[in-house]
């Protein structure tokens, strides 16, 4: 489904000393099927921008819109249920929403709320518990049993039993140790080229930002400063240190190269292998 | 969720926030006896003067104070419609079937919603103007002769900090495990009742444990910091009893003289 923001603002706490500007003229559109990440220092909007997705807020003024349903500034009637099916959000640390007595039941908790028989939901949550890592016979034990991570991942397999066709993902990898958290956005990966899922990432980690999106949003003080390819928004580190935001390791670590070879140009890496492979031709010309 | 006025502080500056919170404290101790010996409608509109005059030297926005009344406006009603069936004194003023409206009846209500629109305005304004920590302090202060008789003075004060402290904090994970749950498909405002206190049950679960496990973070938190209780504690910040705060203990001493004078004519 498209997501559409057409000159949202957003306030919070209106007509109070509190008051507070949390978006301002917030106009994006997000194609149907896209990974986007959502980048921007504490307090850039970021969460508030998640929350007018699946209408948890309503903008100010404006109009959000999300496939078939549109959310105006002041009108009330919008299913909000039939956009909650279709827009899944996982919460930064999902474990504290975790109640029910078993992990089968609080995995079935959203689909049988939008509406799904209890046969199919059962059905579902035993689908989910190999894609998120866990092992079946954990449908039967308590949530509180489990580990933190056991308890994240059955808090996101909670959310993505009801198929929801655009998932928003608010940090799932925070205070997750580095091979946790690669698994975990790898899951989250898979299952939105598997699934086709309109997939938005609200991450601080510049890396998963660049090696995950198609496309990159950098939020500051509730305005959208940069939109677009990986490429396009790391070329500019100075403004992006100005707001407070940082370049993936391996880019900033070229540059650093490049001062310290002189080089005129270096080419801007993601991932390890690429990386090593420019390092590795800069010798073979350095010692030819 | 934004409407909860306990322990939130406004800071705007004013005679009321520089007043040392112990004598606030025993002001505000005094106003409440005060008020409920208020008796006719002279004294009544005095106290009405009194507590909107101390709304605007406060400097809190009068938004505030409203927000903190509104949840019992619903039992004030209450009261107030419970004297008008109850009470049979004075003159009749009017008969509608099995209904008598009775003079004292009508001058009961009034005055009793009086007193408790009054008393709840003054007691959220020392809780708007005293920041909660120099709050308890105070309180520990005024109860610390108890501490003879045995009354845990210290640990009370810190129970109450903590709370307040914490009631922030609870209020902000309350709002996150409601949209946490809202998103997966829970409606808290509409369907028949039953439905509705079920649904409160998805939030009230995590609630608790979020508020045990932080019960214990902190308790460990204290103790590895040497925590052990308030015996030879010395303050960073010390109370001072000024001249203003004698001041306005007299004022309110004489604010009360009035009312019990006007008791008596």
């Amino acid at each position: 489904m498209d997501i559409v923001f057409s000159q949202v603002d957003y306030c919070y706490m209106v007509g109070t000393p509190f008051e507070k500007v949390a978006l301002k003229d917030f106009s994006i559109t997000i194609p149907s099927g896209s990974f986007t990440a959502v980048i921007g220092h504490t307090g850039s909007g970021k969460s508030t921008f998640i929350q007018h997705i699946n209408g948890l807020l309503r903008p100010s003024s404006g109009t959000v819109q999300v496939g078939p349903y549109t959310i105006k500034a002041g009108e009330k009637k919008v299913d909000l249920k039939g956009l909650r099916k279709k827009v899944g959000l996982v919460f930064q640390y999902p474990e504290h929403q975790l109640f029910e007595e078993t992990v089968e039941k609080d995995i079935c908790f959203g689909p049988i709320n939008f509406g799904l028989s209890k046969e199919k939901a059962v059905q579902r949550a035993k689908e989910l518990m190999p894609l998120v890592g866990l092992q079946e016979e954990l449908l039967t034990v308590s949530p509180f049993q489990l580990s933190g991570g056991q308890m994240r991942r059955v808090a996101i397999a909670g959310v993505l039993a009801s198929r929801p066709s655009v998932l928003v993902l608010d940090e799932p990898a925070a205070s997750l140790d580095p091979e946790g958290r690669e698994n975990m956005m790898n899951l989250f990966h898979d299952y939105h080229k598997t699934q086709k899922t309109t997939t938005i990432l609200v991450t601080h980690h510049m890396e998963d930002a660049a090696k995950y999106a198609d496309q990159i949003v950098v939020l500051h003080n509730g305005m959208i400063e940069m939109i677009g390819g990986r490429e396009l928004i790391f070329e500019r580190a100075s403004r992006l240190n100005e707001i407070g935001l940082d370049l993936p390791k391996s880019v900033r670590f070229l540059q650093d190269v490049k001062t310290q070879f002189n080089l005129k140009k270096v080419p801007m890496e993601f991932d390890v292998k690429g990386t090593s492979d420019f390092i590795g031709e800069l010798f073979k010309k350095k010692g030819e | 969720m934004q409407n909860v006025i306990i322990g939130q502080y406004v800071s705007t500056s004013s005679i009321l926030h520089r007043l040392d919170p112990r004598s606030k404290l025993l002001c505000v101790f005094l106003l409440v006896f005060i008020i409920f010996l208020a008796n006719n409608w002279i004294a009544n509109t005095i106290v009405i003067v009194f507590t909107s005059s101390m709304v605007v030297l406060s400097k809190v926005p009068i938004l505030f104070i409203y927000k903190g009344v509104r949840p019992i406006l619903w039992l004030i009603l209450f009261t107030f419609i419970l004297h008008l069936f109850l009470t049979r004194e004075g003159d009749v003023i009017f008969r509608l079937g099995f209904f008598t409206l009775y003079e004292e009846a009508l001058r009961q209500g009034i005055f009793i919603a009086i007193r408790l629109i009054t008393i709840i305005m003054l007691t959220s304004l020392v809780t708007l103007t005293t920041r909660p920590i120099d709050l308890t302090d105070g309180l520990e202060q005024l109860f610390s002769p108890l501490k003879k008789i045995g009354l845990p003075a210290h640990e009370l004060a810190l129970m109450m900090s903590i709370s307040l402290r914490f009631i922030p904090t609870f209020m902000q994970e309350t709002e996150k495990i409601m949209k946490a749950q809202m998103a997966r498909g829970v409606d808290f405002t509409s369907g028949p009742f039953r439905q509705r206190i079920k649904a409160f049950l998805p939030l009230l679960v995590p609630l608790f444990i979020s508020a045990f496990n932080r019960a214990e973070e902190l308790a460990l938190a204290m103790e590895s910091r040497g925590y052990r209780g308030g015996i030879g504690r010395t303050k960073y910040r010390v109370l001072l009893w000024k001249f203003k705060d004698t001041m306005a203990l007299l004022f309110c001493l004489g604010f009360g003289l009035i009312i019990v004078w006007l008791r008596f004519i």
